[in-house]
């Protein structure tokens, strides 16, 4: 259940990420840094549930 | 005066897949409900570090927010004390001293303990208030966000209202305390990702801290607005407040009544998988709570420098519903209301699991209908849950007639926690204090509280500001509590002793197994390191801004 919500915050920052910096390319700055500070955010919990399972 | 956020399809579509992810958890978390334990309790197998974020984000609603941001730009930098002496101490004792009485003895809520200490009465006394006021204060939340809502986005109050609560109340029935506490943890995150580049931008715009500093000196705060002790001695401070007022009023008795005593929180620790993670639970907490006035106090003061109508046409509520609109692109705009609403949530989703676990085991099981199944209680859980956001939602106009919702909800800490912290501190360490002093002091302390409000409300007596009265309420009904206590003690008797095992300081149960976890012992799991860690932490803070 541990691993769940470590996936379930990563996937949402990356997912969140994503539009961000595709937004940030089309547009702001502002976007595209928030979006890839979210993006690695989410993708080192996905890591962090795959490295460490319980 | 109004502020009218520039949404668009695309902040739109991230506040959905929020939702979305919400209810998933919701979904997911119902199928691992088997027993009444796993849907008030989390089945006690949660991680430290999940409850600890549960912990910090339980308080973390849209108010604490929206009003910290308030109370920046009202008041300054001073508005720190709230966390690093109204706070972090109280955290820390919580993990240090208090929790392994509560863990341990293996209550479900607060007022079983009380029940467990003293008697039947006094946890049914206890119960009613907090069921009450978690009500309250869930109505308080929502009848704020709805006005954030309709400024903001406007969407018209019934419809948020409706939207809000409806959330809640899925998610709280389907998964119970499991779905609210991995919201919680999921909104702390989703609640940074939205305020701190709000933060960050402020900064830049207003030249860095150097530049904030120089123009909140210039400011109707004047230099009074970048200290925290400066003028403490003799009151001549934005807030008007008196050292002692801030070191005992705030920092013992509203603090410590608060974040000891109140269930909500403590609720999230109890949900722990050991002790150790209970213990390590509001510790852990502390640490985050250390750095948020960086994304609520700093923003606010940012928002009084850069809007020179804030406090006068324009309502200090506003300062973060300000920046919002003028430094946020579409997008990132997004994430930040949704930032908003995840905050609301969180905090209204604390009240509502709290009132359902205690209307459920404290009044309905212990007093009303004892010795049903299992289901049956689950199923009374969820109906409670129900019922509560409904009388929520009825209440949420009472919130209507205060200006600034932050001291409202001091009141009313200050009624309900302060007595209780003092009937929980002298039972602790006094083993002789009976059952019917617990239950006469914590009456009479309620009542003092109560009386010296509305005695200030009605203007028979002055205590300056708002703040004011709620210390010297706070700190009254703390004084009454305890007379009160001692003298019922001196003329009742006293619970065997054997009863008490485990629920007194200086009397361990030694039945109890040692249920510490592999790893329980390395430093970075150690309650009183950290704990000791969070406190030096705090004051080398007010170091860096005396």
């Amino acid at each position: 259940m541990m691993s769940d919500i470590r996936m379930v915050i990563g996937g949402l920052f990356l997912i969140y990420g994503v539009i961000l910096i595709i937004a940030g390319v089309l547009g702001s700055a502002v976007n595209l840094w928030t979006g890839l500070v979210m993006a690695v955010f989410g993708g080192t919990f996905v890591v962090w549930a795959r490295v460490r399972r319980i | 005066m109004r502020v009218r956020l520039d949404v668009n399809l695309l902040d739109y579509l991230l506040v959905a897949i929020y939702f979305a992810t919400v209810l998933g958890i919701g979904f997911a978390a119902r199928k691992r409900i088997t027993s009444s334990l796993d849907f008030f309790l989390a089945g006690r197998g949660l991680p430290a570090w999940v409850t600890g974020l549960a912990f910090v984000s339980a308080n973390l609603g849209a108010i604490e927010i929206l009003g910290m941001a308030a109370n920046g730009a009202q008041y300054g930098v001073m508005t720190v004390h709230y966390y690093w002496i109204g706070a972090v101490p109280a955290m820390v004792f919580l993990g240090i001293v208090m929790m392994p009485f509560y863990y341990r003895s293996k209550v479900r809520s607060v007022p079983e303990f009380l029940r467990r200490r003293f008697n039947g009465a006094t946890q049914l006394l206890n119960a009613i208030t907090f069921a009450i006021a978690q009500i309250l204060i869930a109505g308080v939340n929502l009848y704020a966000l709805a006005l954030v809502m309709e400024a903001l986005l406007g969407w018209p109050l019934p419809v948020s209202v409706v939207i809000s609560a409806v959330i809640v109340l899925t998610y709280i029935t389907l998964g119970g305390l499991s779905s609210a506490i991995y919201n919680e943890v999921l909104q702390f995150f989703v609640i940074l990702a939205g305020l701190i580049p709000l933060t960050v931008l402020g900064l830049m715009k207003v030249g860095g801290i150097g530049g904030l500093v120089e123009k909140v000196r210039q400011s109707p705060l004047g230099e009074g607005g970048v200290h925290t002790w400066d003028g403490l001695a003799t009151g001549e401070n934005p807030m008007q407040a008196h050292w002692i007022g801030i070191v005992f009023g705030l920092g013992f008795v509203l603090s410590f009544g608060y974040w000891t005593t109140n269930f909500a929180e403590v609720q999230r620790a109890l949900s722990a998988r050991n002790t150790n993670a209970a213990r390590l639970t509001p510790i852990i907490a502390a640490y985050p709570k250390i750095f948020i006035p960086l994304v609520t106090v700093l923003p606010g003061m940012i928002a009084l420098v850069l809007f020179s109508d804030l406090g006068k046409g324009q309502a200090y509520n506003n300062a973060i519903p300000l920046l919002m609109r003028d430094l946020l692109p579409n997008g990132v705009l997004g994430i930040a209301v949704t930032g908003l609403l995840a905050s609301f949530m969180a905090g209204m989703a604390a009240n509502i699991s709290g009132f359902n676990t205690v209307f459920t085991n404290d009044i309905w099981q212990a007093h009303l209908v004892r010795e049903r199944d299992d289901d049956y209680y689950v199923r009374v859980g969820r109906i409670a849950t129900v019922v509560g956001v409904a009388m929520g939602v009825g209440t949420a106009f009472i919130a209507a007639g205060y200006s600034n919702i932050m001291n409202y909800l001091q009141a009313l800490f200050s009624f309900f926690n302060a007595p209780l912290f003092a009937t929980f501190i002298i039972g602790l360490f006094w083993r002789r204090m009976t059952p019917w002093a617990g239950f006469w002091g914590l009456l009479a302390g309620t009542i003092a509280a109560f009386v010296s409000y509305i005695l200030y409300k009605a203007g028979y007596v002055d205590f300056g500001t708002e703040l004011n009265a709620s210390f010297w309420g706070a700190g009254l009904a703390f004084a009454v509590d305890v007379v009160v206590s001692v003298v019922v003690t001196l003329v009742t008797t006293q619970k065997p002793e054997a009863e008490l095992r485990g629920l007194v300081y200086g009397l361990s149960d030694v039945t109890l197994e040692d249920d510490a976890l592999a790893g329980d012992a390395r430093w970075y799991r150690s309650p009183m390191l950290l704990g000791v860690g969070a406190l030096i932490l705090a004051a080398v803070m007010y170091g860096v801004i005396i």
